[in-house]
């Protein structure tokens, strides 16, 4: 059946500096709601296609935290035409799995992604269309078993394994407690994991995997009428979704300090962790947040570097950050000691930092530094078509959340608009010190 | 900034082991080597394996009538479509600067960035072996503040343009490395040069720079892959060669090596006269030349010190090497052999049969080890080639209790590899991958300025990449195959374990390998 196609075209507009590079690009929209974005860049013969959905750790049901993550995995284990995997098939036609091919997963979304010779972007479509229309037909009770493992086994891997990774995963935990669906850091709890179901997929595949619920980006090495055809073969005449609701839950608040102790046996060194609430991405005030991070620890200009690695020579590495999402963020400082100094010695050191930045605010030279470098982080984005981070993530993330894969030029005015002002009303309204998560990692002493 | 930590992948990435890696466990980048400080691809460690050992149910009949009808167009992989474009692959237009310094121009103007890549094509391989992590002490000192600007105001002056400054010493070269906004780029190199030519060396600066890279070597003692890499460099060249040396050192040697020394290693081997400058982005190149002659001027070239570097002396037997690490919970098991120069003909046959062995994702190492036993998270293979030698391994993090079989069939695969077992579709698709993924390892400026400076470093034509593809394609299954004969020797290559091992070592002696020897791993 042959739908009909809703076409609109927008060009990437708006006032931009003269070196700011632009992407051209159209947007159209399939009968069936799947958003398409075509984005020519023939520097390469290779073509990236990159499909986001809409859905992530944001929209797990009680007791099935990791539940989005899994689903990902489920994705790359064949569907009806594609066997026995997506990653034999890109193996096949010159790709490489791993940062030309992958999945991803975070609270808000989940991607797909590839970069193929351009010669092969039927073959990319193809696969991106069974993966769609045609999973539920090949999946069943040994696939799931396979990927809870997998999953299971990442989570030892990338976490329970990994110096610190325990003491990450308590942020999420005590920033969004239960029943919040960003509790489990998106990787979930293993026992949760395990008793994933198929019907538990089927459910989750019927409920967020429709096309109207996804966006398909499409960058590089490719001509647009053709691709246009080729994407309205393989996905026209997939059924469209139930509507989903973008899930809107308040942000939890801390309302007090919560102090944790780790021991952790693969670290080295101790480690200080403070953690506040924070803003939701996009918000008006998230632009000054990420240049208060910059100042606080990025970098060795950043004030937290100058005090407690260069003047105090206490910690070795120390970094701030502004996470932001969907339902809400959280603003994160950490300190990781030098050997034979404490969390007891930079604790204060810390504080001095944050007080003098709440009391005294911060230097236009400080804001100006912070923002060219968060501006030309964006631009360089723009050299990679696609894998992790490239433009076709760049695109697929502003008309995922925004409506608009055209908002570079607004994201970059809205950073070159900040103030020291207010920056420092950022850091007097979110680094306060009676609501907070302090976290002390310890070194655990046994046989190493 | 935006870290997005919270990312779930299907397949994760790991630090390659050897490489650089922060406390936290994320890789930096491989040796300069390699493509120092660029975005270089980085082996995809896939996700963790199916528990082997689990019992799996029945499989079940999907229960409910499918989304969509079936449609036969889709039944099978699409045929390609036309697309004129073939890769082409840059040649740099090379120049020289009045020092002598060798200069590669790579002009692209679709991003407004420029990288350029300075690299000192001595590293590691100039350090005796009594001050091994000199060179990697010295690349992080640079970076500390020059005679004109102190380690604050270098840090200030390189963000204030929103520039990116890199460096790290590898094997057999040195990078510092700029990646800036084109319009800034006057000042970057400006901020280049004074890195490269006139560092301070500070006493604070340096002991600062001796602090941190204590506190990296004390954090590598968590990371098996790291422990693994350095037990494999001591096998392939030897404890008496400045390559068979931990990397980065050890703390002791650190501990003690003296602010003048550092010093005298810059003065003596970081000279215009054995260096070469690439430059890769948006540019033109006279102006480039320009830019470089101003910035550079005072770099003046002196005569070098006489390098006797020893032969690689290569274990070349097979034992099992062990290095007992109780509180892991996995371990790293290597294979490892000696192979030749990147100049050697026999290097692009052999690294498109690796893509058979190990190069890839569903290569047969991978395969076997992750898919079918599930005894890792990924286990692969590649060739590491440099200016005067170069050696091959295979290497994975194994689930602990399956150690002892993950080798065993480490062991099948590599000895069936070794005997020229390769049919002509494993060869077109290795073959494939080889020529189709070069593309995107020359997509951005930061690896188009590295893999030239690296053609410099490896003795390489400027032409290399632009006739590889041909070069691939010529070759046949019988070439391929007499390579693979004529390098790969498993009967007398080591095994390298670093784990929890314990009473498992009466199995690993049972396994055929040779004896299993205690690592003599320095302190």
């Amino acid at each position: 059946m042959q739908r009909t196609l809703l076409a609109f075209v927008i060009l990437a507009a708006g006032a931009a500096r003269a070196a700011d590079p632009e992407i051209q690009f159209e947007k159209h929209v399939l009968g069936n709601g799947l958003t398409v974005i075509l984005s020519e860049d023939h520097r390469l013969p290779q073509v990236a296609v990159d499909i986001w959905y809409h859905v992530g750790a944001a929209n797990e049901l009680a007791g099935r935290s990791g539940f989005a993550h899994l689903f990902e995995h489920m994705g790359f284990s064949g569907s009806r035409h594609v066997q026995p995997s997506s990653w034999k098939i890109f193996e096949d036609i010159g790709s490489r799995a791993g940062a030309m091919v992958n999945g991803t997963t975070n609270f808000d979304r989940t991607n797909f992604f590839e970069v193929v010779p351009g010669a092969e972007l039927p073959t990319a479509l193809w696969v991106e269309a069974d993966r769609l229309g045609y999973l539920l037909d090949t999946l069943d009770e040994v696939k799931l078993k396979v990927q809870r493992d997998v999953v299971s086994n990442e989570k030892r891997q990338s976490y329970e394994n990994r110096p610190y990774g325990m003491a990450d995963l308590k942020i999420c935990d005590v920033v969004f407690p239960k029943p919040h669906p960003y509790y489990g850091c998106v990787i979930g709890d293993i026992a949760e994991i395990q008793a994933a179901s198929v019907d538990d997929v089927r459910n989750f595949f019927r409920k967020y995997y429709g096309p109207n619920n996804a966006i398909l980006a499409i960058v590089g090495d490719f001509d647009t009428p053709q691709a246009l055809e080729l994407v309205k073969k393989y996905f026209a005449d997939i059924p469209r979704g139930p509507d989903t609701q973008v899930t809107d839950i308040a942000q939890p608040q801390l309302s007090s300090v919560v102090k944790e102790r780790f021991e952790d046996k693969l670290a080295e060194l101790p480690r200080y962790v403070l953690v506040w609430n924070g803003v939701k991405q996009y918000a008006p005030e998230e632009a000054a947040g990420d240049v208060l991070a910059y100042i606080l620890g990025s970098g060795k200009t950043s004030r937290l570097y100058r005090s407690l690695v260069v003047d105090k020579k206490i910690a070795s590495s120390v970094s701030a950050d502004d996470n932001t999402f969907a339902l809400g963020g959280w603003i994160e400082i950490t300190a990781t000691a030098t050997k034979d100094h404490t969390v007891a010695e930079m604790q204060p050191s810390v504080q001095a930092v944050i007080d003098d930045v709440r009391r005294r605010g911060v230097t236009a030279a400080e804001v100006e530094r912070a923002k060219a470098n968060i501006v030309a982080t964006k631009v360089r984005s723009f050299e990679r078509i696609g894998g992790f981070g490239g433009k076709a993530d760049l695109l697929a993330n502003y008309q995922t959340y925004l409506g608009d894969p055209g908002w570079f030029p607004k994201d970059l005015a809205r950073y070159r608009a900040v103030t020291p002002d207010e920056v420092k009303a950022f850091a007097e309204k979110h680094l306060v010190d009676d609501r907070r998560l302090e976290l002390d990692v310890a070194p655990a002493r046994s046989a190493k | 900034m935006k870290i997005l930590p919270i990312v779930a992948g299907a397949l994760v990435f790991a630090a390659c082991s050897g490489s650089q890696t922060r406390p936290d466990g994320v890789p930096l980048g491989s040796q300069p080597d390699a493509g120092v400080a660029a975005p270089v691809v980085k082996e995809p460690t896939p996700a963790p394996p199916a528990s082997a050992a689990s019992r799996a149910p029945e499989p079940q009949k999907p229960s409910e009538p499918p989304l969509m009808p079936d449609q036969p167009f889709r039944n099978g992989r699409p045929e390609p479509v036309q697309r004129a474009a073939k890769f082409d692959a840059p040649v740099p237009i090379e120049r020289k600067l009045k020092n002598g310094a060798r200069v590669l121009i790579v002009p692209n103007h679709s991003v407004p960035l420029v990288a350029v890549e300075v690299r000192l094509l001595h590293g590691v391989d100039a350090v005796p072996i009594a001050k091994a992590g000199l060179a990697e002490l010295v690349a992080d000192a640079v970076l500390e503040g020059t005679r004109k600007r102190s380690a604050e105001q270098l840090a200030r002056d390189i963000e204030d343009i929103a520039a990116h400054l890199t460096s790290s010493a590898g094997n057999e070269s040195t990078a510092v490395h700029l990646n800036c906004l084109s319009e800034r780029l006057p000042k970057g190199l400006d901020i280049l040069a004074d890195v490269v030519t006139q560092p301070a060396f500070r006493p604070a600066d340096v002991e600062r720079v001796r602090t941190l890279r204590l506190a990296r070597l004390l954090q590598k003692q968590a990371n098996i892959g790291q422990l693994a890499a350095d037990e494999a460099r001591r096998l392939m060249y030897g404890a008496d060669h400045p390559l068979g040396q931990p990397d980065s050192g050890t703390p002791a040697i650190v501990q003690k090596i003296q602010r003048r020394e550092i010093a005298a290693q810059h003065k003596a081997w970081w000279v215009p006269n054995d260096s070469v400058i690439a430059v890769a982005g948006d540019v033109d190149p006279d102006e480039a030349m320009k830019l470089l002659e101003r910035a550079f001027a005072s770099w003046r070239p002196r005569p070098m010190p006489e390098l006797e570097l020893p032969p690689p002396r290569p274990a070349g037997k097979r034992f099992i090497s062990l290095v007992e690490k109780p509180s892991a919970t996995q371990s790293q098991v290597w294979v490892v052999g000696p192979l030749f120069p990147a100049r050697d003909p026999d290097a692009v046959p052999l690294e498109i049969a690796n893509n058979v062995l190990g190069g890839v994702f569903t290569s047969r190492l991978n395969l076997n080890l992750r898919e079918k036993h599930g005894y890792s998270y990924g286990v692969f293979s590649a060739l590491q080639l440099g200016r005067l030698s170069g050696n091959f391994r295979a290497q994975g993090g194994i689930i602990a209790k399956s150690t002892v079989p993950a080798a065993a069939e480490y062991e099948k695969e590599i000895a069936a590899f070794a005997s020229g077992d390769m049919t002509e579709d494993e060869l077109r698709r290795a073959r494939d991958t080889y020529i189709r993924t070069l593309p995107s390892q020359l997509e951005t400026s930061d690896a188009v300025a590295s893999a030239m400076a690296n053609l410099v470093v490896l003795g390489r034509p400027l032409d290399y990449y632009k006739t590889l593809p041909d070069r691939a394609q010529a070759l046949t299954r019988e070439q391929v195959v007499d390579v693979v004969k004529k390098w790969v020797k498993p009967e007398s290559w080591p095994v390298v374990i670093v784990g929890p091992v314990g009473d498992a070592r009466a199995e690993l002696e049972k396994l055929g390998f040779g004896p299993v020897e205690k690592a003599a791993v320095p302190p």
